[in-house]
């Protein structure tokens, strides 16, 4: 298994080399000359080619690259902000830990009610609860993160007076925003849920376990629910990465300062640094949540974790008893 | 099916209730939208003022939190010239102002100044003035201060302004109290451009401005010191009762948190719910509301300072001919592009310059007349349809509605119009490349001075918006008149006969002026006029101020 997690994680460096890539690329294609930008108001030629030489634009593009990864790579210097004129990797540190909150807390609730209510959905399939969970999650799936933030900041802040409509805090300040961010994957998570329980409940065994005596929760939880938890988290792990990627919308609505909202700044104003920067750490948190996910298939089907511990000696060993058969 | 009945009936209920939800609140009383330099418009009642914990400052008596669309900068005066203003006046003293009332100059920290001759002025520095890590400020500190804009590069506007000041003759006398300040040759605008922020120089020389401290504890001499600061977020002054000054200016507030927002309607609810005290530089859509509602506090209305203008690029090769220019400027109407614009917080500027202004002289205006435009262009030999030009703008309101009502106007006059929008940053690159046939400008409202030269020459020979830089001879002599004075009334004449002659070859025609609006619920009762501009919001006065500490302990 740590074999496994080791070989994932080599991979993780051409794909975050490649992501860099074509982001730097992308910056370099569009038009907009940094180094006249930072200058803003009158300046001289010598003044311009003073700054485009301590921005390192003179350089040739290769050249620029390489320089870039080899400053992630040995001081992890992600450049230094062409609008804040401060260290990107220290913009991105302050703000990670915001995004991070807020996308642990939502995946936190989407797990929780999500597969909660898909359960209670598949148990009571057909009853009131059902119909009524159901439809809500194929509206809630269907609305948009920013009408949903829009209206429970109308609901919960200016009618109820819960809690604030943006900025950060207190826990009061987090409670809109995580819900919002939650809503649209729990959705998923109930229907995907449901649908896989009652796949499973179905199943002959679980009639057998039932018919053995086996306590209906029992029932549910050990033997229904494990059985059915492989799609649970394709659709989690789907739904995590769309959380960190999407952050962005809640963090602007709810004037969250988080990694989104600093992408968003960063390529209003042509930060190249600071866009590169984001892009690769939020690349990051996506192929480490990839990883998780993987990881989560082992832990909920033997069957998988199998294949990462001693696969290659099993598949020989299954080899060599076909050719005995066949002897 | 009676199950699924039932389910789409609470479903639908749920829907309802949510629907509910908008717009209940509040009377549909016909509202008093106008708004005028300095007006304040109170409804009656009161604002909200709910305390559910969220709004704690709202308990207290002092303590005020206010809103503001924008985001957080460092609070380091010589290296950025973004939002940082708001901080700026609130950590730091400044070596100038100008009263907004007389138009006079006035110094907090200067005992006295004085012109020796027109290339030398001597100030004097009033005694205990002192920093609030407790240093006592010297014209050494000053004379940094000056020194650092230079040094950061061209982080600001004031890099260019300083550039006239001779270093290497300005002396510091030994006392460490009076500044003698040499410019290279006489230098008009130089008090205007002097309302810098004073630094400490030791605490500047050992952190660089790329440094955190300067979001979360600058030192300056100033009345309020940041105690909090979550970057982006919020940032909290409180009140030094240390100020050394405390006795000729007094501050209501003993504690201010600025809340930063990306988007007003976030800051606008916090506002209703009592949340926010006060919310700053709102926009025409959220006056509207405040003013119908009439019991969310007052609403008060300040001059920016600048006039937005629609700037013809004369390397165009029709554009300069002035009688293209003299058609656009008859076949445009100024009051509906300022009502589509900024609605309430526009008004048709008759001027280059913003009516607050000491030169402010009042033309008649060019008449909204698209027939006589149209006549104008076939006399000068123009067929239908010949002329095409390029709106280029960046996608930021109010600008690309502008820029397609421009085009809707002039094709009534037969010249069609691509309008071109990109993100700011591209924009004002393909400025700077001379890209673009016309352009909406705004008159650099940034400068709380009113410093007539600062306005017009971003506009002057060579100036870096290429497209929109006017390199005839006659207008940028006007500007050198203006700014190798000292003589105020002939700077005053000078920059009179440049707005004159910008008006007479319709190069740069005026729009409108903008103003600025901030609504307060009733614990504040009034708002300095310059903090809604870019002075110290710490001037409000509140309905129960926040006694100073003394040592008695109250």
């Amino acid at each position: 298994m740590t074999k496994y997690v080791v070989k994932r994680l080599l991979i993780m460096i051409p794909t975050l080399l490649g992501v860099l890539l074509i982001i730097f690329a992308i910056n370099k294609m569009i038009p907009g000359d940094p180094a006249k930008l930072a200058l803003g108001s009158n300046f001289t030629q010598e003044a311009y080619e003073a700054k485009r030489a301590q921005m390192g634009l003179d350089k040739n593009v290769v050249i620029q690259f390489f320089d870039y990864v080899k400053g992630v790579v040995t001081h992890f210097d992600l450049g230094t902000s062409y609008d804040t004129k401060r260290p990107v990797s220290g913009m991105i540190l302050s703000r990670i830990g915001i995004t991070l909150k807020l996308g642990i807390w939502s995946c936190i609730v989407t797990i929780v009610i999500g597969v909660a209510i898909g359960i209670l959905s598949a148990v009571k399939k057909y009853s009131v609860i059902d119909y009524v969970m159901t439809t809500l999650a194929i509206i809630f799936s269907a609305a948009p993160g920013f009408w949903v933030a829009l209206m429970s900041m109308m609901v919960f802040c200016l009618k109820l007076g819960w809690f604030p409509a943006g900025g950060m805090g207190g826990w009061r300040y987090m409670v809109l925003p995580v819900l919002c961010m939650a809503l649209s994957p729990i959705s998923l998570v109930v229907r995907m849920t449901r649908t896989s329980m009652l796949d499973v409940i179905n199943q002959d065994y679980i009639r057998t376990a039932r018919a053995k005596g086996v306590a209906e929760r029992n029932v549910i939880f050990k033997h229904a629910f494990r059985n059915a938890l492989i799609p649970i988290i394709t659709v989690i792990g789907a739904q995590l990465t769309m959380v960190v990627g999407g952050s962005f919308i809640i963090e602007s609505v709810f004037s969250i300062p988080g990694i989104g909202m600093l992408l968003l700044t960063a390529i209003n104003t042509r930060d190249y640094p600071a866009i590169q920067g984001t892009v690769l750490v939020l690349s990051f948190f996506v192929c480490i949540i990839n990883l998780l996910t993987d990881i989560a298939y082992a832990y909920a089907d033997p069957r998988i974790k199998s294949q990462y511990v001693g696969g290659k000696s099993r598949g020989l060993k299954r080899k060599g008893e076909k050719q005995d058969a066949k002897a | 099916m009676k199950k699924q009945l039932i389910a789409i009936g609470l479903c639908v209920m749920m829907t309802l209730s949510l629907a509910a939800c908008d717009g209940s609140g509040g009377s549909s009383a016909s509202g008093s939208g106008s708004g005028a330099s300095g007006d304040s418009v109170t409804a009656s009642g009161t604002a909200a003022g709910t305390s559910d914990g969220l709004g704690k400052s709202t308990e207290e008596d002092g303590v005020v939190t206010i809103g503001y669309v924008g985001s957080d900068d460092a609070c380091y005066p010589s290296a950025d010239s973004n939002n940082d203003f708001i901080k700026q006046a609130m950590v730091y003293d400044k070596l100038f102002e100008v009263d907004d009332t007389t138009g006079e100059y006035t110094s907090r920290i200067l005992k006295s100044w004085d012109w020796t001759d027109d290339k030398t002025l001597v100030m004097t520095l009033k005694d205990g003035i002192t920093f609030s890590d407790g240093h006592e400020m010297t014209m050494d500190d000053v004379l940094f201060s000056l020194k650092n804009y230079i040094d950061q590069g061209q982080a600001t506007d004031k890099y260019q302004y300083f550039q006239n000041i001779d270093f290497n003759k300005t002396t510091v006398s030994d006392d460490g109290k009076t500044l003698t300040l040499v410019y290279k040759q006489p230098y008009g605008p130089a008090e205007r451009t002097l309302n810098v922020a004073i630094m400490e120089k030791d605490f500047t020389e050992q952190h660089e401005a790329s440094d955190s401290i300067w979001y979360t504890a600058p030192v300056g001499s100033g009345p309020y010191e940041i105690t909090d600061n979550s970057e982006d977020s919020y940032v909290t002054f409180t009140r030094r009762d240390d100020y050394w000054d405390k006795d000729d200016y007094t501050y209501d507030a003993k504690q201010i948190t600025l809340r930063f927002y990306s988007d007003e309607t976030a800051m606008y609810m916090d506002y209703q719910s009592g949340n926010l005290d006060a919310i700053y530089g709102i926009g025409d859509t959220t006056v509207s509301q405040i003013e119908n509602k009439g019991n969310q506090g007052t609403v008060q209305y300040v001059s920016n300072n600048d006039v937005s203008l629609l700037m013809l690029n004369e390397d165009n090769q029709y554009l300069s001919d002035p009688k293209v220019r003299q058609a656009i400027a008859e076949a445009v109407d100024m009051s509906y592009i300022t009502d589509i614009a900024y609605g309430s917080l526009g008004k048709t500027a008759y001027s280059h310059f913003a009516s607050t202004f000491d030169c402010y002289t009042k033309h008649d205006g060019y008449t909204y007349d698209p027939d006589d435009a149209k006549k104008i262009l076939k006399d000068a030999g123009y067929s239908d349809g010949e002329i095409t030009l390029t709106w280029l703008s960046p996608d930021v309101s109010p600008q690309p509605d502008v820029g397609e009502a421009i085009q809707a106007q002039l094709t009534e006059i037969g010249i069609t119009v691509n309008v071109e929008t990109y993100d700011l940053a591209t924009t004002l690159g393909m400025y700077i490349d001379g890209e673009g046939d016309i352009m909406m400008m705004t008159t650099n409202g940034g400068n709380p001075t009113k410093e007539p030269y600062v306005c017009l020459s971003a506009f002057a020979s060579r100036a870096p918006f290429t497209c929109m830089s006017i390199e005839d001879e006659t207008y940028n002599g006007y500007l050198q008149d203006g700014m190798n004075t000292v003589d105020e009334s002939q700077r005053w004449e000078a920059y009179e006969k440049a707005d004159q002659w910008l008006y007479d070859n319709y190069n740069a025609i005026p729009i409108c002026e903008t103003l600025s609006a901030i609504a307060y619920n009733d614990r504040i009762t009034s708002f300095d006029q310059s903090a809604v501009g870019k002075g110290c919001i710490g001037n409000l006065k509140l309905a129960k101020p926040a006694a100073y500490f003394t040592e008695s302990g109250t």
